[in-house]
């Protein structure tokens, strides 16, 4: 897995979605569970970011200041995505950055996963509400696409 | 799916082996709280961590036990240090998350009209919240590597303590042995050069509280306690080191569980990710683990210097006068190599606490000389509105449950529910009335974290003393709580 910082601003994905996406809370009594729908994965794994950065920001506006690649190895879609969750969660926790805009280049269980995000950073005064999560966990995570032709993906966040 | 379940104690119910489960899961639980528990997803994780290749005795859970990712909270299961697993998500992501109490000279009066100050006090030099550096400044990779190795007792030689023995008082000395620095990514190093001696957020606190009543005065005696002392209890962990530390081995292992064999790839959840303790993963994880578990010992021992110079600071006294001195410090998110009596042997097992305390009982050598005759200091937060307890182990814990007690009061309501129910209330306010000053840096923290969203923590050693495994010796009643 690896994350690269791009000075140049155009991005190479199809349709990057913009914070805020829609997303659900699930309950959980300790934890965190997000889930997001999706025309496709692409779309899906979207809004699985963004829901992330809705949470590290607590909704606050976020003004993107630069672009960031991430690139994660091959596996099942439910891998990869928490994959690409843990690679924003790590910029978050030591360099303060939160995505505001996330286009996805490529999912894909043989070739692996690449998203490009446009990064705002985390102000205190705009973000104060948001989560201090502390990871990404695997406990009963999902990514399919459902008997409906839907797509969904859910994650539990430990706090 | 409703698990069965049978009664086969007043307090202890057992979850009978089915599937692949390879021992019986056991649940200490009053038979009102297990009405309430029945349907309750923590069961079913209690269930799952028996499948764990190599747990021996039973998959265990405390009367704090709720719904956690992969064990439950309040989870205690052991292996055999030669042929079973080590399971991160066992650990949590917080490595050594602990608890420690640090008691005074001073009485309730003597702080009660200085409160607020003192309750500032603590949170201008307390880092706590997102992003809010340490109590140290910044440290080199050098300098966290000696953290690393050396735990609590680095903290000591740079001045940060309560009383002169505080290493002494805490579970392992304050380090565990095995501890190895070069287990650790780059990246969880780059996290603890930025941390050492901040409180975090979530359900981490600092609080200042009384001794409101003693229920075990011999005990009480040997822990120095006296009615209406004051004392402060710290709950915080290994920060963004231990977190880094647990979330890459569990991604690695994820990846790869197969490769362990046909045991590892049926374990029922991807969260109890684990690998055989002897493999090279495994291995490569407890060392990593070792070392951020002495992260989280300096973590709390850098916070208790600097509490108690903040207290000095805002009563304007000296340190002489608070006579600050360091109860216990327990932590309960780690993995021990501890040995057990199993079915008449002494057997060497790691023993993992998710959410769980050690409780050893009287006699115990590993228990501190001055605590020997009386069993090892338990100390079980509650919410912040009502009250915490000091316990001390009992001869039962070092047969029933691998030497554990309760950690907490255990949550009731889930982050948003609680956020919902309180929404529109003047929460600083109503604090302010029951008794109880606050500062935290988000109203979110704090709407999360009302008294309202825990189980009353009376009730949880209720049944942990009424099962025979701990016996509460006082009972603590906040009056300042700093959050992040």
């Amino acid at each position: 897995m690896t994350s690269t910082d791009k000075e140049t601003t155009p991005g190479t994905a199809t349709q990057p979605l913009t914070h805020p996406q829609p997303y659900e809370e699930i309950s959980h009594t300790a934890d965190l569970t997000i889930e997001v729908q999706g025309a496709d994965p692409s779309e899906t794994l979207a809004r699985l970011v963004l829901a992330l950065a809705d949470q590290l920001c607590g909704g606050g506006e976020l003004r993107a200041h630069k672009e960031v690649r991430i690139e994660v190895e091959p596996g099942d879609l439910v891998i990869m995505a928490i994959d690409v969750l843990r690679e924003v969660l790590y910029r978050f926790a030591t360099r303060g950055e939160i995505p505001e805009r996330c286009g996805v280049v490529r999912v894909d269980e043989s070739a692996g996963t690449k998203v490009v995000l446009r990064m705002g950073r985390y102000d205190e005064r705009l973000h104060g509400g948001g989560s201090d999560i502390k990871a990404v966990t695997y406990h009963q995570p999902r990514f399919e696409k459902t008997p409906n032709g839907v797509w969904v993906a859910r994650v539990t966040l430990d706090i | 799916m409703t698990l069965e379940v049978k009664q086969v104690g007043e307090f202890a119910w057992e979850i009978p082996r089915t599937g692949g489960m390879r021992v019986p899961g056991r649940v200490y639980l009053s038979r009102a709280q297990m009405d309430v528990m029945r349907k309750d997803p923590a069961l079913q994780q209690v269930a799952n961590v028996a499948h764990l290749p190599g747990i021996v005795g039973h998959s265990l859970a405390m009367p704090d036990i709720h719904w956690g990712y992969g064990f439950p909270i309040g989870g205690v299961a052991a292996f055999d240090a030669a042929e079973g697993s080590v399971s991160p998500g066992g650990v949590g992501f917080d490595i050594n998350c602990g608890v420690r109490v640090i008691t005074t000279r001073l009485s309730r009066a003597d702080v009660t009209d200085r409160i607020k100050d003192v309750v500032k006090s603590f949170y201008n030099t307390i880092p706590t919240g997102v992003g809010k550096g340490s109590g140290t400044g910044k440290i080199g990779t050098k300098e966290l590597w000696r953290v690393l190795e050396r735990g609590a007792a680095w903290a000591v030689e740079k001045g940060f303590m309560a009383g002169e023995d505080d290493t002494e008082l805490c579970e392992d000395n304050g380090a565990l042995e095995g501890a190895d620095p070069a287990a650790l990514s780059p990246r969880a190093l780059e996290r603890g050069t930025t941390q050492v001696g901040s409180l975090g957020s979530g359900n981490h606190f600092l609080e200042v509280q009384v001794v409101d009543e003693l229920l075990d005065q011999k005990a009480a005696a040997a822990f120095g306690l006296f009615q209406g002392q004051v004392v402060i209890m710290i709950h915080s962990g290994s920060r963004g080191l231990g977190h880094q530390v647990c979330d890459e081995t569990v991604s690695r292992l994820a990846r790869r569980m197969s490769a362990y064999g046909p045991d590892y790839a049926k374990v029922p959840d991807r969260q109890l990710a684990c690998a055989p303790i002897a493999s090279d993963e495994g291995n490569r994880y407890l060392r990593a683990m070792q070392a951020a578990a002495n992260f989280a010992w300096a973590n709390r021992q850098v916070m208790t210097g600097l509490a108690v110079d903040a207290l000095a600071r805002a009563l304007g006294i000296g340190r002489d006068r608070i006579g600050a001195r360091l109860l216990y410090d327990v932590c309960h998110n780690i993995a021990k190599y501890e040995t057990h009596e199993i079915e008449g042997e002494q057997r060497l097992v790691l023993v993992h606490r998710k959410g769980a305390t050690r409780a050893f009982g009287p006699g115990d050598e590993r228990v501190p000389s001055r605590y020997r005759d009386v069993g090892q200091p338990v100390l079980i937060p509650g919410d912040m509105g009502r009250q915490s307890f000091v316990l001390a182990g009992n001869a039962a814990a070092m047969t029933e449950t691998f030497g554990s007690s309760c950690h907490g009061a255990g949550r009731l309501l889930s982050r948003s529910a609680s956020r919902k129910a309180t929404r529109g209330r003047k929460l600083f306010d109503e604090m302010e009335k029951a008794g109880v000053t606050v500062m935290s840096r988000g109203m979110k923290t704090l709407a999360e974290e009302v008294p309202e969203a825990y189980k009353d923590v009376a009730d949880i050693t209720d049944v942990i003393e009424g099962a025979g495994i701990s016996r509460r010796v006082a009972r603590l009643k906040p009056i300042g709580v700093i959050k992040g």
